[in-house]
């Protein structure tokens, strides 16, 4: 009998000590392993590539300019992308590109842009460096990136190879038949 | 009588493993009584709960291990995410990471620290303050659940650097009278 009723107060005291912090007065901390490190644009969560370009003189059409993809757990529900050129001088954009949609997850988008090279009275093996703006949302997350994209225009090609027949020269500004 | 005690030492050694079950959540707990230690898993047992978020990005909140403890990972080996990490030179904020929830019967102020620079920063989701620090401390009364924003402001940290590693949710109920 004493047994019995010690084995009650055992019980009641296990669930005394049991009950403890779900009452007032208690500290927690809780120490947690995390593993936060950056990665580069072309595996992070929000994949980026802007490859420098160099194009011939003359108009280019949808050049390829910026590739965005989303490798975020959930799908991207409004991004945008914006390309910037400062100079009016060659190369230039004919237009600002700016592209607004939506990815979702492994989706990437190509955000073209029509360039010109040369005209202008410039040199034409000049160089810029644009800017990439790209801001990508949804109700779980957010992110901004910006980036610069190098744009060579590459000098005019010669007219043609020398004469090697032993004839008389060309007459410049007349051009070959 | 050896029947009593039969009861008496089976009793006993369950009163033991009871206070003994489910090692390994909180890594220090001090109460105002002697020998108040209650070690529960993060997800369903503690009294302050610590669980995945509810949408996509609650993928970043993870018990790989499965020892019942949950890590934050944001470093390319998360489940069901694509990606490898957060963009260098850019800011990423992920929002509803992982949840508090405070399972026991009085309020309790919880504030959430690191071990990084000012890289990492914890925000209470459904208003964007700062969960930081004990002078931010956020009151959860019983039943109530916090959601937790993660911002990595990694605007001038190249590929490849490690900005955070350790992350620390406290609880204390002193600090559970503010708002």
């Amino acid at each position: 009998m004493r047994a019995a009723g010690l084995a009650v107060a055992v019980c009641l005291l296990s669930a005394a000590v049991l009950a403890g912090p779900t009452v007032a007065g208690f500290v927690v901390t809780s120490h947690r392993t995390a593993d936060v490190v950056t990665a580069p644009d072309d595996r992070a969560y929000l994949g980026v590539a802007v490859p420098d370009r160099t194009l011939a003189n003359g108009r280019h059409a949808a050049v390829p300019l910026a590739t965005v993809t989303n490798r975020f757990p959930g799908p991207l529900t409004s991004v945008t992308v914006r390309v910037r050129d400062a100079d009016p001088r060659p190369p230039r954009l004919l237009s600002a590109p700016t592209w607004t949609g939506s990815l979702a997850v492994g989706e990437r988008v190509t955000v073209p842009a029509d360039v010109v090279c040369g005209g202008g009275g410039g040199p034409h093996d000049a160089t810029e460096t644009w800017t990439v703006d790209v801001a990508a949302e949804s109700p779980d997350v957010a992110v901004t990136v910006t980036r610069r994209v190098a744009v060579t225009c590459e000098p005019p090609a010669p007219r043609g190879p020398p004469d090697r027949a032993g004839g008389p020269p060309a007459t410049p500004g007349r051009g070959r038949p | 009588m050896r029947a009593a005690g039969r009861a008496l030492a089976l009793v006993a050694l369950v009163a033991v493993a009871s206070l003994t079950a489910g090692t390994g959540a909180f890594s220090t707990v001090a109460a105002d009584r002697p020998a108040a230690v209650v070690v529960a898993s993060d997800l369903d047992g503690a009294v302050v709960g610590l669980t995945p978020g509810e949408g996509p990005t609650g993928a970043f909140a993870t018990d790989a291990d499965g020892d019942g403890t949950l890590a934050l990972e944001l470093a390319g080996d998360a489940s069901g995410v694509p990606g490898a990490g957060p963009n260098a030179r850019a800011v990423t904020t992920l929002r509803r990471v992982f949840a508090i929830t405070n399972r026991g019967a009085a309020p309790v102020g919880v504030w959430v620290t690191d071990d990084g620079a000012d890289a990492v920063r914890f925000l209470a989701t459904a208003d964007g303050r700062s969960l930081e620090s004990r002078a931010n401390a956020r009151t959860l009364r019983p039943g109530d659940r916090l959601a937790v924003t993660v911002v990595v402001d990694a605007t001038d940290v190249p590929p490849a650097r490690t900005l955070c590693s350790r992350v620390t949710v406290h609880a204390d109920a002193a600090a559970g009278g503010g708002a």
